[in-house]
């Protein structure tokens, strides 16, 4: 049983087109080092999300970190159909913004923390864009 | 976005796929972040050279963009190639890896990336001078850039860069704007950093910690500017390994038309304390020590070979330290013996982005917080910091 609500943010920055795909959560992350690229799985614990698999998942992401290389792992796991569905960030890192572009996936950007918060782990979220934002819903589990 | 009538005909082919291509995500990361229009730039820095790193798909890429006829238009320096093609260690690697790595090598000096110039520390190869306006990826030169240098650049992705250096303007967005350019944060720092390895671990911690912007307050207790250069350039890297900082004005050292208007009572603070994150190995750990993540310059390892006490490293079981330096003109450096300790240097190359169990290295000692950060990650080994320099 699913209980979905929408929120329609505004002023979000949005690449791509519409998305829907299973939440997953991350504290931190660089495509480069915690992901990886032949599997698509994440390894560092310090994502906390260590051992879950990135595709066709909705990442929401608090934080990026580290290399300008990440571009290429993010296309390399797009061409092995490996790639997540859409990002989810409050924050705005020009190096994922290339990968987003290159892969033909969604990216949000500048989505407040309270917003970020009310999705869980597991739950499906789908993003639609709307003319100065986008609409974020998620269906959680109950 | 503004494009000038160059600019359109860009995008509508008529001046060859490449060029389309390049243009179209540099405005589509533009309009992403904002930028009203497109600014020229002197200077282009790729990342993404380590096969390690972008693999087979990655080389396509590149592959690809030659063959649409992709041609710098901006001086271009590019980072450092994996191991597998220095001649010490390329026996290890099997000929599919060594082949692949020299051929991102081939095609990246074909597309015209200066054929000397493959290091992470792309200002010494040129300097660009305050005010300029370039396009850089890695993350090290980027901070160290706009912190030290106070030159515009944002953290541009290796493709990005790529672009830029095709196009010969960037988007006008980001840290190419001063108002994007004050900090949000203010950073005590209590107690004196006189090591790299001191300043590498501050550096972690703060990139960790800060969310915005920080103007670090920080004493660097070392007379030699050689050293205190290292150790910026250590401090710096490390905010960028674990933060997508692109910019940390550190007082006293930050040209200071970036901050001097700046009340720091209105600034959000973080305080840190370096006796408590003195987190180093006291005990063996590995018999190879590395050196050079950012690069040295061979001046400035030498310096630190004249620093470290070589009796304290060999109790700690090191036999041997890797160096990792800018290519070299001239001069052919290679290994040398010091107080029985071997030294190599490796010139152009990065062993962090290479796979090190191959050449049956499992575990590496070193100072530089990046190295710290990605060996575990990248190389497949273990690493430790030690408290020597």
């Amino acid at each position: 049983m699913y209980d979905e609500y929408c929120i329609d943010v505004p002023n979000t920055k949005i690449i791509g087109g519409s998305a829907e795909g299973e939440a997953l959560k991350l504290k931190v992350l660089s495509f480069l080092g915690d992901v990886d690229s032949k599997t698509g799985t994440i390894i560092s614990e310090d994502t906390g999300a260590i051992g879950h698999h990135i595709k066709d998942r909705i990442l929401v992401i608090e934080k990026f970190r580290g290399s300008t290389v990440g571009v290429y792992v993010l296309y390399s796991l797009c061409r092995k159909r490996l790639a997540p569905k859409a990002i989810i960030s409050n924050e705005l890192d020009p190096v994922v913004i290339a990968g987003i572009v290159l892969c033909n996936i969604v990216g949000v950007f500048r989505v407040p923390e309270n917003i970020m918060k009310l999705i869980n782990n597991g739950d499906v979220v789908k993003i639609r864009p709307l003319e100065n934002g986008a609409r974020v819903c998620i269906a959680g589990k109950v | 976005m503004y494009l000038d009538r160059i600019d359109e005909r860009i995008l509508n082919g008529e001046y060859g796929e490449a060029k389309r291509l390049a243009l179209k995500i540099l405005v589509s990361i533009g309009e992403a972040l904002g930028a009203e229009k497109l600014i020229p730039i002197s200077h282009a820095h790729i990342s993404g050279v380590s096969y390690f790193n972008i693999g087979d798909e990655g080389l396509e890429f590149l592959e690809d963009m030659l063959v649409k006829g992709a041609k710098t238009l901006v001086f271009t320096t590019a980072n450092p190639y994996s191991i597998a093609i220095h001649e010490s260690y390329t026996k290890y690697y099997s000929s599919d890896i060594v082949e692949k790595q020299k051929k991102i090598v081939d095609i990246l000096i074909r597309i015209g990336v200066a054929p000397n110039s493959f290091t992470c520390i792309p200002y010494k190869i040129r300097r660009p001078i305050y005010g300029e306006h370039v396009a850089w990826a890695e993350s090290s030169a980027v901070i160290y850039a706009n912190s030290i240098l106070g030159v515009y650049t944002n953290r541009e992705s290796g493709v990005s860069a790529l672009m830029a250096s095709i196009i010969g303007k960037t988007y006008y967005a980001g840290m190419h704007i001063d108002e994007n350019r004050t900090p949000k944060e203010y950073v005590i720092v209590r107690g004196n950093v006189k090591t790299i390895s001191l300043a590498s671990i501050l550096g972690l911690y703060i990139g960790r910690n800060s969310k915005n912007i920080p103007l670090i307050d920080v004493s660097i207790a070392v007379e030699n500017a050689v050293y205190k250069e290292l150790i910026l350039r250590n401090l710096l890297a490390s905010i960028a390994t674990t933060s997508d900082l692109p910019l940390a004005i550190i007082k006293n050292e930050t040209p200071i038309t970036i901050y001097r208007t700046i009340d720091v009572n209105l600034l959000e603070r973080i305080e840190v304390d370096v006796e408590e994150l003195k987190l180093f190995t006291e005990e063996k750990c590995s018999n190879t020590l590395f050196l050079g993540c950012p690069h040295m310059m061979p001046e400035e390892a030498e310096f630190i070979l004249n620093t470290i006490d070589f009796e304290e490293i060999k109790m700690l079981g090191i036999e041997k330290i890797l160096i990792a330096i800018p290519i070299q003109n001239g001069d052919k450096i290679g290994k040398k013996r010091r107080k029985g300790i071997e030294i190599e240097y490796i010139p152009g190359v990065c062993p962090v982005v290479s796979n090190l169990m191959t050449i049956h290295i499992n575990f590496l000692a070193t100072v530089h917080g990046k190295a710290h950060h990605y060996i575990p990650r990248l190389s497949g080994i273990k690493s430790c910091m030690m408290n020597i320099v």
